[in-house]
């Protein structure tokens, strides 16, 4: 019997029901790196784990093996006796007396290294996968949103002008001018981003943050004034920032259209930035006076997508889960703070490089 | 509302007697823990199995990580079950972290419950320098711990296997069965690692004022003699049995000793 065991391909090992080693084969010994006669006897099973695999043997394994008297396919690893780890598979058995009281337990135990390597592998393939998928997902909402936005601004300056009247007529001009230059900026900023090679960190350039935001206000001229709404942007001229132009438009011009579309019946939007540094951020911060969410019943699913919150029909639930993936690929963050009827504070953390 | 927490919890009840005895189940594995135990009640008690919700089969949808983000919201579940089942006088059994949420319930709603039985608590896993407490890890253990547990599903996948149990005429399907009484989903599985290992209640101790019998193993990593002595000492009147066994579960490696452990008990 111990000569099979000792030429198993695969460790086994038996333990008495307190875990005391009576048995451990020869290929088990040479895995491990130990001595025969320093285990028999004296060690137990946990002694071959680490703090965490103690736990789990104690929370998962040992419970499941007196339940149901086996257990199958457990992943966890052992301690050489140079305190380095392997990956193994471990397979248990309980024998019961005549009288049903556990006497032996029986483990193979399978060296799985390459497999858990190949393992990795693959998780690191699907996180890079997941990565270009957010990318492209971004990409596809900026094009969809920020160029049509420019475009409805283009429209929006045709359909007020007056032919006739030769100074509306320049001013249109003028404005037409300046949204086709905002516009190919932002196909520019698009264009940097996909043919980015590496994947991990998007491209950025260092941004004269006031300049940003009177582009993207721009963009939104018409619908500022046809709400009535004013806004005050208390950002300083010399105010600069190191990030993606494209994804910092996208976030800016989400926040801002969201602050006028769920503008409260009852007063013209009043829209407040401001500027902060914290904590290794530059924080944006963008104050309205609107509907406000209902913050105990809706703070865990704000920024989940095709979460709508105002019952309003254009809503698709969209803006605030791309704009936080947006953040979180430019290492920052999206916070909220709301009360329903008094107005929303959405804050954005920039790195401060 | 009854059916809904049934279900919710996935209660189970059996036994003849009036009165109720609880038990909860702690971190790891489900309401199965208690089958060397429980069965023997079941002549004169109303026994309660349940398992706490993310755990088990509870019901899936019931999760809320922001309700079970502290052990109050576990509390607060088996506060409402024994309102809601109508138990009084109830005995209540918590195993490791669930006799943590045994004691809390107990201090909270003190006319529901009339014993306690904890098995191996713990008021706090990590050793405190600063008051020189022994919980058995330190703070790099807790984080070694929760990637060993994190890296393994136990076959847990989304699509959970579908629960035939003990259908004789299939016996291939028998191993679909295997390691569920402790598979979990992953994301639920670890909130309620943090929520157990990293927890502190050791100022909670001294606010139990039930009858308490307290079972702590002889040889516990989970929980080490240390700690036993620790809530033995900081809940008043207390009794403390220890149990010649190896192991965090007395009552699956020495169910015969812990069982009359109970009942003695039970029967003062």
């Amino acid at each position: 019997m111990n000569t099979v065991m000792n030429i198993l391909p695969c460790g086994f090992l038996t333990t008495s029901k307190e875990g005391k080693i009576t048995f451990i084969n020869k290929y088990l010994t040479e895995l491990l790196a130990l001595k025969k006669e320093d285990v028999i006897g004296r060690k137990l099973i946990l002694d071959f784990f680490t703090v965490g695999g103690k736990v789990y043997f104690e929370t998962h394994i040992n419970p499941l093996l007196l339940m149901q008297g086996t257990v199958a396919e457990i992943s966890i690893e052992l301690l050489r006796s140079d305190k380095t780890r392997i990956p193994v598979l471990l397979h248990g058995i309980i024998k019961r007396d005549s009288k049903d009281e556990p006497t032996t337990v029986y483990y193979t135990i399978f060296d799985i290294s390459q497999r858990k390597k190949y393992e990795r592998e693959l998780l690191l393939a699907s996180e890079k996968q997941k990565l270009q998928n957010d990318r492209l997902t971004n990409l596809a909402y900026v094009i969809s949103h920020n160029v049509r936005s420019h475009v409805a601004n283009i429209s929006g300056i045709i359909s007020v002008t007056d032919m006739d009247d030769r100074e509306n007529r320049n001013w249109a001009f003028d404005m037409l001018n300046k949204s086709a230059n905002a516009l190919d900026d932002t196909i520019q900023h698009l264009s940097t981003i996909m043919r980015a090679r590496d994947n991990t960190n998007l491209p950025t350039e260092t941004l004269n943050v006031k300049d940003e935001i009177n582009k993207v206000l721009q963009i939104i001229q018409l619908s500022i004034s046809s709400s009535n709404a004013s806004v005050h942007c208390k950002v300083d001229a010399r105010e600069h920032l190191t990030t993606n132009p494209a994804y910092f438009e996208s976030v800016i011009l989400n926040l801002l259209t969201n602050a006028i579309k769920y503008r409260s019946p009852d007063r013209d939007p009043d829209i407040h930035i401001g500027i902060a540094k914290e904590g290794g951020y530059i924080i944006l911060e963008v104050r309205d006076n609107g509907l406000g969410i209902d913050m105990n019943k809706h703070r865990g699913q704000l920024f989940g997508m095709y979460k709508t919150f105002h019952g309003n029909k254009d809503a698709k639930g969209l803006g605030l889960s791309i704009s936080r993936a947006q953040m979180e690929a430019m290492k920052g963050k999206i916070e909220v703070e709301s009360t329903v009827d008094v107005g929303t504070t959405f804050k954005v953390f920039f790195r401060d490089s | 509302m009854q059916k809904s927490i049934i279900s919710r919890n996935n209660i189970n009840i059996n036994g003849k007697g009036s009165k109720a005895i609880v038990f909860l189940h702690g971190y790891g594995c489900d309401q199965n823990m208690w089958r060397f135990v429980a069965p023997a009640f079941e002549d004169d008690y109303k026994v309660v199995l349940l398992d706490l919700v993310g755990c088990g089969y509870s019901d899936p949808g019931a999760y809320e990580y922001h309700k079970y983000n502290s052990l109050d919201g576990h509390v607060a579940d088996i506060i409402e079950i024994c309102d809601v089942l109508k138990l009084e006088n109830t005995i209540l059994v918590g195993h490791s972290v669930s006799a943590i949420i045994a004691g809390l319930a107990s201090i909270r709603r003190p006319d529901l419950f009339q014993k306690l039985i904890m098995v191996c608590p713990s008021p706090r896993y990590i050793n405190d320098e600063v008051t020189g407490y022994i919980g058995g890890f330190d703070e790099s253990d807790i984080a070694e711990m929760l990637d060993t547990l994190n890296d393994n599903y136990l076959g847990w996948s989304s699509a959970i296997a579908p629960v035939i149990m003990g259908n004789p005429d299939k016996p291939e399907f028998s191993r679909e069965l295997v390691n569920s009484f402790c598979r979990n989903n992953p994301a639920i599985a670890e909130q309620f690692a943090i929520l157990t290992f990293t927890g502190d209640n050791r100022d909670d101790l001294a606010k139990i004022k039930l009858p308490t019998l307290i079972f702590q193993s002889s040889q516990d990593v989970i929980a080490p003699m240390e700690v036993g002595l620790y809530v033995h000492e900081h809940i008043a009147g207390s009794s403390l049995k220890v149990i010649n066994t190896s192991g965090h579960c007395p009552h699956l490696t020495a169910p015969e000793p812990t069982l009359s452990g109970m009942m003695d008990f039970l029967s003062t």
